[in-house]
């Protein structure tokens, strides 16, 4: 696949234009769902922009999560409701991968009660931080989270069919879906969309895998 | 431990304070008739003059009570107090700016949280009583609470509705009724009984005052007034109420303080006030009492089977009726006796099992929360496994207290202030079908809705997350239970469990709103801004 050319681009820009005005897009929020299948082994793909790019910069944000691991570690043992984590750099930006349970807000709030301070570390060096220390602004870097946390799509699946369930055009359903990541683009920081996950098994918490292979929880 | 009738958590000495703290927020009144009235702002001038007026109790309105200590003998015959709804504090004027420094649970009220705290099927919000379940037509809700005469509350509603007709600050959207059931049986006794014939009220945060213990001896460490009321974390304390006894309920960490700010000048609206969610619960008393003979008969059969082919079964000495089953559900016996303290273990214990039927012998009231579910030293008192108290039910639900749960640091980070009075006549087995509602009418406060009342809903009541043992379990008696996917574990020592299922929701939400409680000092701000924000003018809240 090529890159659009010049008159490409202005075609694009133009359609989305016009798409825009008769039918405005939204980014689907999260709903709340008290069925247990939709509160376990959740991923949250949080991606945090650096402030300082360089090697110097980057080296100093290593040197600090490292000073932090170890906090991190204890703190995410303390919440048991994290299944995996994994701090990466993607470009220029730190990513914090993770599969978790329950609540985003509860566990947002339960890593700032036990590894707050790790985060009042690292934050410095990410661009456009959150209020700190995070202790004091806890709704702030709930929300600050949330807006750096990947939109999931269930790809093909809801990417497919978005729109109202009576009018599942095809045309309209891939004009909607264009208009969806012209959005997510346009978006202060962009939000980035994860497409699909993967498990090779039913969903259960943290607690209940250690419990049943009798490993303590 | 003390028994006079202080709001805990502040000392005596604390008057200006108290004078701040609306009444019912840090003491349950006890008082037997109460009337929610829930209303729309109609005037906005007009409304907020009748709020200054019932603040300082003048043009003829009662005042609103505060949390000033009663003496002996001067509990007063009626209370007022009042929540305000975020599309209220808009109504009342409250600038766009102002209201965005809420936090933003309490901005979309309890109609859209609805999925988060189980209100769905049919007690989601379309199905709420007078336009409850539309965030944007309910304004302010009054509460009267009248000590002991129905007349009186009257009286009170009558003045302020009338006043409001002709001023048209207010129009109401419902008044919602409550009683205790001694008002309907002529006993004292029934003070505190509810729905499903449960004696409520006994657990509560518990505060201190001026040193001592408030409230009934309690196992657990005592509550921070942080955890209710907003913007008392920074209190240096005294020698009698140290500082840390003023913290929220997850401690170093401090909630958002809503606040207007003009210029230089910025009121912190939340200081000495809380959020509630107010929640109106529809209560099948006919169908949880079948369910009740039903498991009976359920779990006894099958012991006896399980005896008859030399299955463990447990304590044969144990008489599994009704009234057991109801106390394996909530955690209490229906006379108020935590299974905790009345619990059967293999072997026994002589002084501390009951074995049934029925209800065992009353504890002393100041007994009935002195409590936990684990104990190191003495094994018969530990309760990790629920063989006394089950994990899955609904006290161990709301409040783990000391059990192990999940999110290791999480224990006693969620405590409500609960203030609850039943609607609707006592249920007459004889007359089941007599077309009353009945329920319960409870305000449910905390420092912050989302961290504090949405997490145990949530997390604990209907995920089961606390616990592997009960995730994917909802709460047996104020759970979103369906038929089809129900199910309660009953722990047995040295046998398998017996579970319960096909059992349906057995209370149903008609109502719910998100309130803001403020303080004094922010309702005469709410009452009339631009004084409070005129430098040399301003009220500063009392911190």
């Amino acid at each position: 696949m090529t890159t659009p050319g010049l008159g490409e681009r202005l075609l694009i820009r133009a359609l989305t234009a016009i798409w825009r005005r008769r039918d405005p897009p939204q980014i689907p929020v999260r709903v709340f769902s008290t069925n247990p299948s939709d509160n376990i082994q959740i991923p949250m793909n949080l991606v945090m922009p650096l402030a300082d790019g360089s090697p110097f910069g980057r080296a100093k944000l290593i040197q600090a999560l490292a000073g932090a691991v170890q906090e991190v570690i204890a703190g995410l043992d303390n919440t048991q409701i994290v299944h995996f984590a994994r701090f990466t750099i993607v470009g220029d930006n730190l990513c914090m991968f993770s599969f978790y349970d329950g609540d985003f807000a509860n566990y947002i709030r339960d890593f700032i009660y036990n590894v707050g301070s790790a985060f009042d570390a690292l934050l410095p060096f990410i661009n456009d931080a959150p209020p700190l220390p995070v202790e004091q602004y806890p709704d702030d870097f709930i929300e600050w989270v949330r807006t750096r946390d990947a939109l999931q799509l269930d790809y093909p699946a809801s990417a497919l069919a978005l729109g109202p369930a009576d009018d599942r055009d095809i045309v309209k359903m891939s004009r909607r879906l264009v208009l969806l990541i012209d959005e997510c683009q346009r978006t202060d920081p962009p939000t980035n969309v994860q497409l699909f996950a993967y498990r090779s098994y039913p969903g259960y918490t943290v607690a209940q895998i250690r419990h049943a292979l009798e490993i303590g929880w | 431990m003390t028994t006079i009738d202080l709001p805990p958590g502040v000392t005596i000495s604390d008057d200006t304070i108290l004078a701040d703290i609306q009444g019912n927020i840090l003491r349950g009144y006890n008082m037997r008739f109460v009337r929610h009235i829930v209303v729309r702002v109609a005037n906005p001038a007009a409304a907020r003059a009748s709020i200054a007026a019932i603040v300082t109790g003048t043009n003829g309105m009662p005042t609103l009570t505060t949390a000033e200590v009663w003496e002996e003998g001067t509990k007063p015959a009626t209370c007022v107090n009042v929540g305000i709804t975020a599309a209220g504090l808009g109504a009342l004027g409250l600038r766009p700016d102002w209201l965005a420094t809420f936090p933003d649970e309490f901005l979309e009220g309890a109609p859209h949280r609805a999925r988060k705290v189980g209100d769905i099927a049919d007690s989601a919000p379309e199905h709420w009583i007078d336009g409850l379940g539309n965030a944007d037509h309910v304004h302010l809700m009054w509460t009267i609470h009248a000590l002991e005469h129905r007349d009186a509350l009257d009286e009170v509603a009558t003045r302020l509705e009338s006043a409001w007709a002709e001023s048209q600050a207010f129009t109401v959207v419902t008044r919602i009724d409550g009683a205790t059931f001694d008002t309907y049986t002529g006993d004292a006794a029934d003070r505190d009984t509810v729905h499903f014939g449960y004696r409520d009220s006994i657990s509560q945060p518990r505060f201190v005052v001026k040193g001592q213990y408030a409230g009934r001896a309690d196992a657990q460490p005592i509550a921070s007034v942080g955890t209710v009321l907003l913007g008392r974390i920074d209190d240096p304390g005294t020698a009698e109420v140290p500082a840390e006894h003023y913290r929220t309920s997850f401690p170093g960490v401090t909630w958002q303080m809503p606040e207007a700010t003009e210029g230089s000048v910025t009121i912190e609206l939340g200081v000495n006030g809380c959020f509630s969610a107010f929640r109106m619960m529809e209560q099948d008393v006919h169908g949880f009492e079948q369910f009740l003979e039903r498991s009976a008969l359920e779990v006894t059969t099958e012991l006896d089977r399980r005896r008859a082919v030399g299955e463990p079964a447990g304590p044969p000495e144990i008489v599994w009726d009704k009234e057991r089953i109801a106390a394996k559900l909530m955690g209490r016996w229906r006379n108020g006796v935590p299974l905790s303290l009345s619990h059967w273990t293999v072997g026994g214990d002589a002084e501390s099992s009951f074995t049934g039927p029925g209800l065992p012998p009353p504890l002393a009231d100041e007994n009935l929360n002195d409590f936990d579910f684990l104990d190191d030293e003495i094994a018969a008192l530990d309760d990790s496994d629920g063989t006394h108290c089950p994990i899955g039910s609904h006290i161990r639900r709301a409040n783990p207290r000391d059990g192990r749960i999940v999110q290791r640091s999480a224990n006693y980070t969620r405590p409500l202030v609960r203030r609850g009075v039943p609607y609707g006549p006592p249920y007459d087995p004889a007359n089941p079908n007599d077309g009353h509602r009945r329920g319960l009418l409870g305000h449910f406060m905390s420092a912050s809705l989302i961290a504090q009342f949405e997490a145990v809903m949530y997390d604990w009541i209907n995920i089961g997350l606390h616990d592997p043992r009960v995730t994917r379990t909802n709460d047996p008696i104020i759970g979103a239970n369906r038929e089809a996917t129900s199910s309660f574990e009953i722990p047995l020592p040295g046998a398998e469990p017996v579970v319960l299922t096909g059992f349906p929701r057995f209370i149903q939400t008609v109502g719910s709103i998100y309130l803001f409680c403020p303080s004094v000092t922010a309702l005469r701000f709410l009452a009339n801004p631009e004084a409070a924000l005129t430098p040399g003018r301003k009220e500063t809240p009392t911190r």
